[in-house]
């Protein structure tokens, strides 16, 4: 259970999150969405324990991980963030490896139970091919299962992804929440992630958390939080709902501004 | 990029030219000596070639090549934590800071001289915590880093007109001091600082897993557990203290923290496991031979090792850049 009591944040005036209250159960894949600026990745930062809160608390599991070691932390929960060096010269393994680093004790060797977890992660990121391969000569999409392998291998309880598919074609989106659903129905992990794709969000997640101006507009299932009203509220657009093998799903209608007359003709300057 | 079987022949070939510049410099200079006179004469410790070898140029190879090895090394870890390929010691003012501790003590106090290198390493160190507190903002940002070390690299500089303006009767002393060279150098220069140098040393081989772990990002590095601030301000103090110590000793000598690694990056890739320690070997070779060279090339004239490098480096480098190197190096 991760639970936020009374979360404020301010980096800027313009710009915060204020006495957020939200509770979120074990097991569950969660997307959190929302237009650009409405706090979603300061909020996964401040869950990831990345920025210190000016109040409030974040328990994980009866924990308070504000003030909690930075180690501890990492053995039961971690992070993707979404940009990644691409000079980085190491290869696929080697970067996995780096997942044991929680673990590990100083100038200690790796174990073999080290071993046998970077293998599973390997494997489950569908990355063993690669795996002696720089990430350099990789595509991006591989890239990306490399770097979720890397975090798998830390076996967090807590998994949060930073728009994990972001950058990626469809075939490697879709690569890239299948396994995260492995991660979560056959390991039972908590995936906890910021989807750009609304659909996608709605077709793998358990759970949807709507972001509006630094703060919760409305939590549910993918049902229960599809509306027009939504779309309207949150996005300003309108849309329409569809049902697809028993999820909901979305069609913008043509984009059109409320209460604003269409830019028909502006001047063209040195016309 | 390269696979393991190429690096150990890099690592082997160095290790060999680092041998060849040792032999080359042990005969060069004013007095050229063949290596069947070396082998002949030196049991006889009245003999010229004892004094010249013994005395003159093996204490001069070794500062070398510790210089060497503290520059390149030095160069290669603040390259690492700045995640930028043309940090250097000079360039972000660790050098003038030691350089501005150094003329201090040479003009205003000379009687002092022999806390010299004490005196180099703190200002390098005092300097490189100045830039790192003033830099310090949520975290330390690289850019912050680099514009406030190239600010107090200008301010320690001007100090450092000032003073030798004030003081020109005394700017003989420390004009060779200024442009970098180890002419002078004997058996006590090399017991100053080879335990430092050691010391030093041993601890950048440390350092590895640090920089390996900050070339991750602040942010996954901190996720996995791992002290960023305490492990970047561990890096700049190993940093600061190599290249105290060798300008304690040999003044300013640049380009060797900058074109070494850069080399060694162009042929084993950004891999610090390979990089640092073959860059360790890099610099001794350059400076070495670069002394060698030096002083024998150029008869009767001796030319100051750091001009020499200079004289070389800057054409160098920019053939590197114009060659795309440098892009390539940080692909």
């Amino acid at each position: 259970m991760l639970t936020v009591k009374d979360l404020t944040y301010h980096h800027s005036k313009r710009f915060g999150i204020n006495e957020m209250n939200l509770e979120l159960p074990k097991g569950e894949v969660i997307s959190i969405i929302g237009p650009n600026g409405s706090g979603k990745s300061t909020l996964l930062r401040l869950i990831a324990a990345l920025l210190q809160p000016q109040n409030g608390e974040i328990i994980l599991d009866g924990k308070n991980i504000v003030s909690a070691n930075r180690k501890d932390i990492a053995k039961q929960l971690t992070m993707l963030p979404q940009t990644h060096d691409v000079t980085l010269d190491f290869t696929v393994r080697e970067l996995v490896e780096f997942g044991r680093n929680p673990y590990k004790r100083k100038f200690a060797p790796f174990s073999q139970e080290d071993k046998e977890i970077v293998d599973w992660a390997l494997a489950l990121a569908n990355v063993k091919q690669y795996e002696h391969q720089h990430l350099s000569s990789l595509s991006g999409g591989e890239r990306q299962r490399a770097w979720i392998a890397m975090v798998l291998a830390q076996s967090t309880e807590y998994l949060l992804l930073d728009e994990p598919t972001t950058f990626l074609d469809i075939v490697h989106q879709l690569e890239i929440l299948e396994v995260v659903q492995t991660i979560n129905q056959q390991y039972n992990r908590t995936v906890i992630m910021i989807l750009h794709d609304l659909n996608q969000a709605a077709q793998y997640s358990d759970r949807l958390i709507v972001m509006k101006d630094g703060t919760i507009y409305q939590q549910g299932s993918p049902e229960e939080v599809f509306s027009e009203k939504m779309f309207e509220e949150v996005f300003g657009i309108s849309v329409s709902i569809h049902d697809m093998d028993g999820k909901p799903m979305f069609i913008p209608k043509r984009f059109k501004r409320k209460g604003k007359k269409e830019c028909t003709s502006l001047p063209i300057p040195f016309a | 990029m390269m696979n393991r079987k190429k690096r150990i022949w890099l690592i082997i070939i160095l290790i060999i030219l680092l041998f060849l510049s040792v032999f080359y410099s042990l005969t060069a200079g004013s007095i050229s000596i063949s290596f069947k006179e070396i082998f002949a004469d030196m049991g006889d410790k009245e003999s010229l070639v004892y004094r010249v070898v013994w005395d003159l140029r093996l204490p001069r190879i070794l500062v070398g090549l510790l210089v060497g090895m503290c520059l390149a090394v030095s160069g290669a870890i603040l390259q690492g934590v700045m995640k930028n390929p043309l940090a250097d010691p000079g360039i972000i003012g660790v050098t003038s800071g030691a350089g501005l501790a150094a003329t201090v003590i040479m003009v205003l106090y000379p009687d002092q001289l022999h806390i010299l290198p004490l005196a180099a390493f703190l200002g390098a160190f005092l300097t490189a915590m100045l830039i790192y507190l003033l830099a310090w903002q949520d975290g330390t940002s690289i850019v912050r880093i680099m514009l406030v070390g190239i600010s107090i690299n200008a301010f320690l500089g001007a100090i450092m007109s000032c003073i030798m303006i004030l003081h020109s009767d005394k700017v003989q002393a420390v004009l060779p001091w200024l442009n970098g060279g180890i002419s002078g150098v004997s058996w006590v220069h090399v017991e100053m600082i080879v335990y430092y140098a050691i010391f030093a040393l041993a601890l950048a081989f440390f350092s590895i897993k640090h920089i390996r772990m900050l070339m991750l990002g602040d942010e996954v590095a901190t996720l996995l557990g791992h002290q960023v601030e305490r492990s970047r301000f561990f890096l700049i103090f190993v940093s600061a203290l190599l290249a105290g110590i060798a300008v304690s000793v040999a003044g300013l000598v640049g380009f060797v923290g900058l074109i070494v690694p850069h080399i060694i990056r162009l042929l084993v890739g950004n891999d610090y496991r390979y990089l640092l320690p073959l860059s360790c070997v890099g610099g001794g070779i350059l400076v070495v031979f670069a002394d060698a060279a030096a002083r024998s090339w150029f008869d009767p004239i001796e030319l100051p090792v750091g001009i020499l490098l200079s004289f070389l480096g800057g054409p160098f480098f920019l053939y590197l850049v114009f060659k795309g190197g440098v892009k390539h190096a940080h692909r």
